[in-house]
């Protein structure tokens, strides 16, 4: 790699210039910093907390979370599949790895039943991942030889391409229940849709907020923005699970409080926080 | 946490390793894009060795996959000829497929705005309201209707948009912990 060398005398370095220099933490993100170890280390306690058996409080029921048991059911009295999407984007993305959590729930289910579970992937990291996830559910579940990879396909990287390729699949396989989790656009109500006309029962999730009101307009279960993240812990109802989504819920409550407190300031014409937060 | 380390502090090392890991993760999709032609290959092959009732689609699809492949590798990824197949095949189909939401949005408006309860009749008359004020008629109707639209947009509509965009952003940020801290691990088949 070239590198370039520049020689100033210290009276040509600016003042700003001379105090970015000496920041070991990045220019606005002291405070991100900040709030991040807070959480980080509460996260931690809280969980040791759970660790050792102290009581962790209980979380809200989920009704799209409790109606999986009841869509996948609803398959095997059918006999017909059960289709998965885990949205367009890949495993960088944490709607991905939050639906991945929920493939291997559905997996599990769908190997203790022995319901055909179709997924139909978008990017090719996901293929491999979900394929990796499914056969492990299988082997969990002991049903090696129930697992088909011929069921996990990869269909294209192109959104309507893919959009086009899950609709004909959910209508010539005549899925009896669609799971859509994960990070979807506009090809969300494309899916929900097809899924409606098929009379598929439908559970959906995602944290798109413009997509959202697709979803609960088409589907019989929607999972909105945070519950997605939840439903690893939900299903599991681990206490060091469950203990994340309590410490979550103070963050939100803190947060809150900040939004608050800093209306207050700035109707008051006070600066003071929202200067705060941009250090 | 090298990213992580990378977003927060001015660490040259740290960025330097987080751009190196960016090009690992840029090749790995594109070695991984074989995985994905050996996946379709592999299922649609199966359908037209077993005579399967639609195997002719399987063959329409691989012919289309290898056509196209090949015009990319002989004719270059910017050549006229994947530019010919972009514009005249690619493009229109998605455009095909995206205009069909119009009639999506429709059939699924039609049963969300059913006046089922109290909370179905306020989303219907809030859609009316708004749909109005977006259309030239709303405005010769009344004045206020493009008004009311405006707030109902930017005030109810912003603050739970906001609303769900704070508790996904912390639910995102929870569950990247857990799997730092290795105490999610679903993902990767565990409990």
């Amino acid at each position: 790699m070239p590198y370039t060398y520049q020689c100033r005398e210290p009276s040509q370095i600016s003042e700003h210039e001379r105090r970015i220099n000496l920041k070991v933490i990045a220019e606005g993100q002291i405070m991100a910093f900040v709030t991040q170890l807070v959480f980080c280390v509460v996260l931690i306690l809280y969980i040791n907390r759970a660790k050792t058996g102290k009581k962790v409080p209980s979380i809200r029921r989920v009704s799209g979370l409790d109606a999986l048991d009841e869509a996948i059911g609803r398959a095997t009295e059918m006999g017909r599949p059960v289709h998965f999407s885990p949205g367009i984007s890949d495993v960088n993305e944490a709607q991905t790895m939050a639906s991945m959590a929920i493939l291997d729930y559905v997996a599990r289910k769908c190997a203790r039943n022995d319901v055909p579970l179709i997924v139909s992937n978008n990017k090719v990291l996901v293929q491999a991942l979900s394929e990796e996830i499914v056969k492990n559910a299988y082997m969990v579940e002991n049903r090696p030889d129930a697992f088909n990879p011929d069921n996990i396909r990869f269909l294209t990287d192109n959104q309507f391409g893919y959009a086009t390729g899950v609709t004909g699949i959910m209508r010539r396989e005549k899925i009896a229940t669609n799971i859509a989790i994960g990070a979807f656009w506009a090809e969300s109500l494309i899916f929900a849709q097809t899924g409606y006309e098929i009379g598929a029962v439908q559970i959906a999730g995602t944290a798109n907020t413009h997509q959202i009101p697709f979803f609960v307009a088409a589907c019989d279960y929607c999972l909105i923005g945070e519950e997605i993240y939840a439903a690893s812990a939900y299903i599991s109802e681990e206490p060091v699970l469950v203990a994340s989504l309590i410490v979550a819920d103070f963050v939100k409550i803190a947060m809150i409080a900040v939004m608050i407190v800093g209306s207050v300031f700035m109707f008051s014409g006070s600066s003071f926080l929202v200067d705060l937060l941009k250090i | 946490m090298i990213y992580a380390i990378a977003y927060y502090f001015t660490i040259p090392v740290a960025k330097t390793i987080k751009s190196t890991l960016d090009n690992w993760f840029l090749i790995i999709g594109a070695v991984g894009c074989m995985l994905g032609v050996i996946n379709l290959t592999r299922i649609h092959a199966r359908n037209i060795s077993l005579k399967r009732p639609t195997y002719w689609r399987s063959i329409l699809l691989l012919v289309c996959v290898y056509v196209t492949m090949g015009v990319g590798v002989f004719g270059g990824h910017q050549g006229p000829g994947l530019e010919y197949i972009y514009n005249n095949i690619i493009v229109p189909l998605d455009g095909t497929m995206y205009s069909i939401l119009v009639f999506y949005i429709g059939s699924a408006s039609y049963r969300a705005f059913r006046a089922k309860n109290f909370e179905s009749t306020l989303l219907l008359v809030a859609g009316v309201i708004v749909m109005l004020g977006q259309a030239p008629i709303g405005a010769v109707i009344s004045s206020a209707i493009p008004k009311a639209s405006s707030w109902i947009l930017d005030v109810p509509n912003t603050a739970g948009m906001r609303g769900i965009i704070l508790g996904a952003s912390i639910g995102a940020v929870s569950q990247a912990l857990r799997i730092l801290l290795g105490i999610e691990r679903r993902h990767l088949g565990g409990e």
